[in-house]
């Protein structure tokens, strides 16, 4: 409340309210939360809440809801206040909670406006004030005239003005100055990733051991329903029916629980992600609860790995992995290690851009890739393909019978389908200065990294390898293992001279 | 650098360095009769304890008993005898080749392995012998860089006074002082 008590020029010293519709506003706001408590609320009614409230209610009900919302809308409308004074802004909010927050304009590091469809006839705008301070502190006001938000915008701007004029030499981050930003990710970006990310499969194979007893005891509690819903139903097939229907319910609940658990955590992990260049050093820094800052010097970066999985391809995006050693670290949680500096779902360009950030003149995605050789698909499919198949498909025929070659031929199609794919996408290419990796079954993966970052060559070759001439290639760097199989002596032999003349002539560092 | 291809001829023939035509050095053919023995040895040994367990005085078995008594010699005879198999046509195929800027290994039965370790990249290097290996006057020459642990390049039967001697190469070589 200083800012009220001190000297005001500017003319919008009052607390003041927003326009009356506004309440549009909070009313669309409770809307949203509503839809997402509704995904939980509608299957639990469906399961068993239909037979607690009676049917004629219901209209009652919805009307009740309705109203609250209403009112409630109008009572935050209400409390809705704000003041722009000369020192900053002021909002009290809040109808039973009150907030009270002060945003000095020092402080405040971004003006966005915002249109939605419910202010587009009146021409209002929603007005968010961005800051970068460590605590969550984002302030918005609904429901103002765009004269009105251009106002306040023009306060900010002119307040940083005068500011940085008066206090040259009070430069809080003289570090941050040469810093270039390289990325920044949204929220929407961070929600794609959390949705392509293999880590609700990787939590639902890691409750995989628990599945028997989860099941089990939902079976137990179904026998001990058993009776009194026979009781309710009269028939049997609707009892089955029932159960069958509530299974699908629990694992569609038990999957979005962990899709939004996911998304959650990729949020968290890496809100306000930004990755700046500052010199020869990349810092990243995110983190909604606890920012975490990892930072890794140029010339430790090993290998570049982008990586692209099925969902990712589909939505155009790419994992952008920067690695560094792993010697003497043990830790697998890929979300803590500080040996990878990770860009979330960055687009084809960008990652192509960043990874040329770190390797310069790097052609990982505009080199023509040796393709592997095709006895490798034969392999693959003659010594794990084809008999696994021939496990399921008699499995499948003896619990079928006839009806068993559906199942069989589909696994069979995508299997091999899938198999070639990998084989398709197998490939390595090298420059003067790089090698680079194409690797993926539907998305791809480019990996790339110098020549002279390899601390070991392994060749390997059996006896019937060795007379098609092939050989199965392995890089060891700092950050891991790269190999390539079934790639043409031809090619091999003069790049692992290459590698070995790079690194045992040049003599350069890896560090 | 538009005349590093010219540097680079000589050495390209030389180096052909891990596919093509290097003198090698085989290890100690003493190697592979201590693997043999110690083969041979540790099945008799629990063939011997089988027999004990079966022909001794003071209990009878119970009949179940006796049959997984059969099915574990059966097991020891086979993997024994896989094992034995093994190292008699593994071992001879263990060759490597110290060369000025780099370790080579080859080795392998049906993969033909090929490892090149080159001495700027090397971290630390160790020699390890177990009782057997100490009683043979045998080593194992290891050598780790910065690839990890499980990327370790391990040469093992050498006798002992040439591991030394290879050890002390290493470590006087220019490159371990780099960075």
């Amino acid at each position: 409340m200083t800012s009220s008590t001190q000297s005001l020029p500017t003319t919008q010293a009052r607390w003041q309210r927003l326009s009356p519709w506004s309440v549009l506003h909070f009313l669309f706001m409770q809307l949203k939360q509503s839809v997402s408590i509704a995904i939980y609320v509608v299957p639990a009614y469906v399961v068993g809440g239909h037979k607690l409230i009676n049917s004629e209610y219901f209209p009652l009900l919805l009307l009740a809801v309705g109203a609250g919302w209403v009112v409630s809308s109008v009572l935050k409308f209400y409390f809705f206040q704000f003041t722009v004074s000369d020192k900053g802004i002021a909002i009290r909010s809040g109808v039973l909670d009150r907030t009270f927050t002060d945003l000095p304009y020092e402080r405040i590091q971004n003006v966005k406006f915002d249109q939605p469809f419910y202010f587009r006839f009146n021409d209002l705008v929603i007005v968010t004030l961005d800051t970068a301070g460590s605590a969550k502190q984002e302030a918005r006001f609904a429901g103002v005239t765009s004269d009105y938000a251009q106002l306040v915008k023009s306060t900010v701007m002119q307040a940083h003005r005068q500011q940085s004029a008066g206090a040259e030499a009070d430069s809080t981050e003289p570090d941050e100055s040469d810093a270039q930003l390289l990325n920044e990710r949204s929220i929407r970006d961070l929600i794609l990733h959390g949705i392509t990310n293999n880590r609700v499969w990787i939590v639902l194979g890691s409750l995989a051991p628990f599945y028997e007893q989860i099941s089990g005891f939902i079976f137990r509690q179904m026998n001990v329903l058993r009776p009194q819903v026979e009781a309710w139903f009269g028939e049997q097939v609707v009892t089955l029916w029932y159960v069958g229907v509530m299974s699908v319910l629990v694992a569609i609940v038990l999957l979005i629980l962990m899709a939004l658990f996911s998304i959650g955590g990729c949020v968290l992990m890496f809100y306000g992600y930004r990755l700046t260049r500052q010199g020869e050093k990349y810092i990243r820094r995110s983190g909604l609860l606890n920012r975490q800052e990892i930072s890794m010097k140029r010339s430790r970066v090993q290998i570049a790995r982008q990586q692209q999985d099925w969902l990712d391809r589909v939505l155009g995006r790419v994992n952008l992995y920067f690695e560094q050693n792993v010697t003497g670290r043990a830790n697998p949680n890929e979300l803590k290690a500080t040996h990878k500096l990770l860009v979330p779902s960055v687009t084809v360009a960008e990652s192509d851009e960043l990874t040329s950030n770190v390797f310069a003149a790097q052609r990982a995605r505009h080199m023509d890739f040796t393709a592997i050789h095709i006895r490798y698909l034969w392999r693959q499919l003659l010594l794990w393909i084809l008999p696994l198949n021939g496990l399921t498909s008699f499995v499948c025929f003896a619990a079928l019978g006839a009806a068993g070659a559906l199942p069989a031929l589909m696994i069979l199609t995508i299997t091999v389908t899938l198999t070639y794919l990998h084989w398709k996408r197998l490939g390595i290419a090298s420059d003067d200065n790089y090698i680079y990796v194409r690797k993926g079954i539907i998305g791809i993966d480019y990996w790339c990294f110098p020549l002279a970052k390899v601390q070991q060559v392994i060749v390997k070759q059996s006896v019937f390898m060795r007379r098609r001439q092939l050989s199965t290639l392995g890089f060891v760097l700092a950050s891991g293992k790269v190999s390539v199989p079934f790639v043409a002596t031809l090619f091999a032999a003069p790049l692992v001279e290459r590698v070995l003349y790079e690194v045992e002539v040049k003599k350069p560092g890896w560090m | 650098m538009e005349h590093l291809p010219v540097t680079n001829h000589p050495l390209y023939s030389q180096q052909l360095p891990c596919l093509g035509e290097l003198p090698t050095e085989p290890i100690a053919a003493r190697y592979r009769t201590l693997n043999l023995a110690v083969t041979v040895g540790f099945s008799l040994l629990v063939f011997l304890v089988l027999v004990i367990v079966t022909y001794q005085p003071w209990f009878s078995l119970p009949v179940e008993l006796e049959y997984s008594i059969g099915v574990a010699a059966i097991i020891t005879a086979l993997l024994g005898g896989l094992i034995f198999t093994y190292h008699f046509f593994a071992d001879r195929l263990i060759f490597y080749t110290l060369r000025e800027q780099d370790i080579v290994l080859y080795k392998g039965l049906i993969f033909k392995k090929v490892i090149c370790q080159p001495m700027l990249r090397i971290q630390h290097i160790d020699i390890q012998r177990g009782p057997l290996e100490r009683f043979a006057d045998l080593a194992t020459l290891k050598v780790y860089s910065a690839g990890g642990s499980d990327h370790t390049l391990a040469i093992p039967g050498l006798p002992h006074d040439i591991a030394e001697k290879m050890r002390q190469f290493v470590l006087n070589h220019s490159d371990l002082t780099r960075d």
